[in-house]
């Protein structure tokens, strides 16, 4: 169990965050400069909070008030780099042996060995690591923290410096890890769909701050917030205006009656693939209905991406996303676009 | 022939530049870690020699090691030892011209050394020796190789803080520039043409080398 109550400033970024990470995956997204990463290093000790606590399975790592502040060799935490920051003076087997904290060469040689046949770069033992590809390189990483047996797990953007082709099968391997690793593992990512693959739990980070933090359904089904929305994949997002119990989307050019109006509401959103054309759609399920022209078409890889807005009128547009299949079955338009009520997000 | 010129400067240099080997890379080290200020005048200290005629260096030598300075004294107090007029007064002078020179390369190859490495050896445990020998100082060697390399050839051929320091006593602080230096004012022009091929020898010797050392890696 991971508490991090922690601030810290830092030319003009100010970083204040609150996250508890119990055993499993818990994903940290947010946009470039949320402050993931240095959430990251100061659990690692490798920067330092201005103020706040952190604790690691009862240990407290870090607190301003008691004036303790660990090494980060003694935090014993496993922290999985971008670049995955292999000594490249050493071999694969020596780069793991780092890593090891047993006493004798020898133990350290045959964990080294042990680790590598796990993570199938045996073959790669006397290389170095600029002989080896970049899923190799992120394996070797990946054997050498694994080696000192750390009670956390941090991995920051362990895909980025990868081809997307190599990303899915490694994936796939990493998936297999995190589920057999018993302790706390935070994951950094832009990535949703990976995200959603492989978390359980997500934290939302924007401007230094944790904004949402809940099971990976949840925030997905209801990101609460903007950013959450955005990162989360949501692409239409507008601002709306409550008078009485009618709610008005000025930039979309529809209205419609709030069933209940939560607090601190002051967007909607609908994803783009949750759009249906209105002649479709159950008459109960419908929030708002209204007639619609394209403004322009693209053609993704397996989809259609209609931009649309109201008929007749010069508002900013809105995405529609749909498979190609789908879009070849509309050639006669329908009229009018509908939104439901399941469907759309209310965001603070 | 007389070489024992040759054989003087080769003993200066190769012990002022082991001292500036040593001290320039752990200078170094502890100047980045210096908090903004500091490092810049700390900075502008330690690479001074490099700009100042060396006959300024050979001055401040003897204001604080002639024997009527305060150092000077208690050296001869304590250790009945005099310092200036002496083949190691050139290692002083030598050591402190050439130190700028492996400071500086070992200065640029330790920030543009990747900080995540160092990091992550924090991250798994190791100790801030072992980081330092075994991962910092390793993937800078060449760097601060050459930079050595290039603090030896300006040493072998220092003048004038040696000359000022340690004079030229035949058989006992004569080195190869002093004599070039030496034999011309005496008008012997061949002696002085004996000692000027001589330099040339090693200094293309050491280019060779630098070069070699420059090469850029070819593994990681």
């Amino acid at each position: 169990m991971l508490v991090c109550d922690i601030g810290k400033n830092l030319n003009g970024f100010s970083l204040d965050v609150n996250i508890a990470a119990k055993p499993g995956v818990t994903a940290l997204m947010g946009a470039s400069g949320s402050g993931k990463s240095m959430t990251l290093r100061c659990i690692a000790g490798i920067s330092k909070p201005d103020r706040g606590r952190i604790e690691l399975n009862g240990v407290v790592l870090f607190d301003y008030e008691k004036k303790i502040n660990l090494p980060p060799q003694k935090r014993n935490t496993g922290f999985l780099f971008q670049d995955y920051a292999l000594f490249p003076n050493m071999t694969v087997r020596q780069n793991i042996m780092t890593g090891a904290k047993h006493k004798t060469t020898h133990e350290k040689q045959s964990a080294a060995e042990e680790l590598a046949e796990t993570f199938h770069i045996t073959p790669h033992l006397n290389k170095y690591p600029c002989q080896l590809s970049g899923g190799e390189k992120q394996r070797c990483a990946l054997a050498r923290i694994l080696a000192g047996s750390p009670d956390i797990l941090m991995l920051d953007e362990p895909f980025a410096a990868l081809d997307s082709h190599l990303r899915w099968e490694l994936e796939l391997e990493l998936a297999g890890l995190l589920k057999s690793f018993n302790k706390p593992i935070l994951y950094v990512s832009h990535n949703r769909s990976e995200v959603y693959r492989l978390c359980d739990d997500i934290v939302i980070m924007n401007a230094g701050k944790n904004e949402v933090f809940g099971d990976k359904r949840t925030v997905f089904k209801n990101p609460a917030t903007v950013q959450a929305a955005r990162l989360t994949g949501c692409k239409n997002i507008a601002a709306i205006a409550i008078t009485g119990t009618r709610i008005s989307v000025p930039n979309w050019g529809i209205e419609f009656e709030a069933v209940k109006t939560p607090k601190d509401i002051h967007y909607v959103g609908i994803r783009s693939n949750y759009i249906i054309p209105a002649s479709i759609a159950k008459e109960g399920d419908v929030i708002a209905a209204f007639p619609f022209e394209i403004v322009s078409e693209i053609e993704d890889t397996f989809t259609s991406i209609l931009m649309v807005r109201k008929r007749g009128t010069n508002l900013p547009v809105i995405r529609w996303e749909m498979p190609k299949k789908e879009r070849a079955a509309l050639r006669g338009m329908p009229q009018e676009l509908a939104f439901l009520r399941e469907y759309v997000l209310f965001l603070r | 022939m007389d070489l024992f010129p040759l054989f003087n400067s080769l003993r200066i240099t190769a012990i002022a530049t082991s001292a500036a080997f040593v001290v320039g890379i752990f200078a170094a080290y502890a100047v980045l870690r210096l908090p903004r200020f500091v490092k810049g005048l700390c900075d502008t200290i330690l690479t001074i020699p490099l700009v100042l005629p060396p006959t300024v260096v050979g001055y401040f030598i003897l204001v604080w090691l002639s024997p009527r300075s305060v150092i000077g004294t208690k050296l001869y107090e304590w250790f009945s030892m005099t310092i200036t007029m002496r083949w190691y007064a050139a290692v002083v002078a030598v050591a402190i011209i050439a130190f700028p020179f492996v400071y500086r390369t070992a200065r640029g190859a330790f920030e543009s050394f990747d900080q995540n490495l160092l990091d992550a050896g924090r991250t798994l445990g190791l100790s801030e020796k072992y980081i330092f020998f075994r991962i910092l100082l390793p993937n800078c060697k060449h760097g601060i190789i050459a930079g050595t390399v290039i603090a030896f050839a300006r040493g072998l051929g220092e003048y004038g803080a040696t000359s000022m320091v340690a004079g030229y006593i035949p058989g006992k602080t004569a080195t190869v520039s002093t004599s070039v230096a030496f034999f011309w004012q005496i008008n012997q022009d061949d002696m002085a043409f004996y000692w000027v091929m001589i330099n040339l020898a090693v200094s293309v010797v050491f280019m060779v080398l630098i070069n070699v050392f420059n090469k850029p890696k070819v593994r990681g």
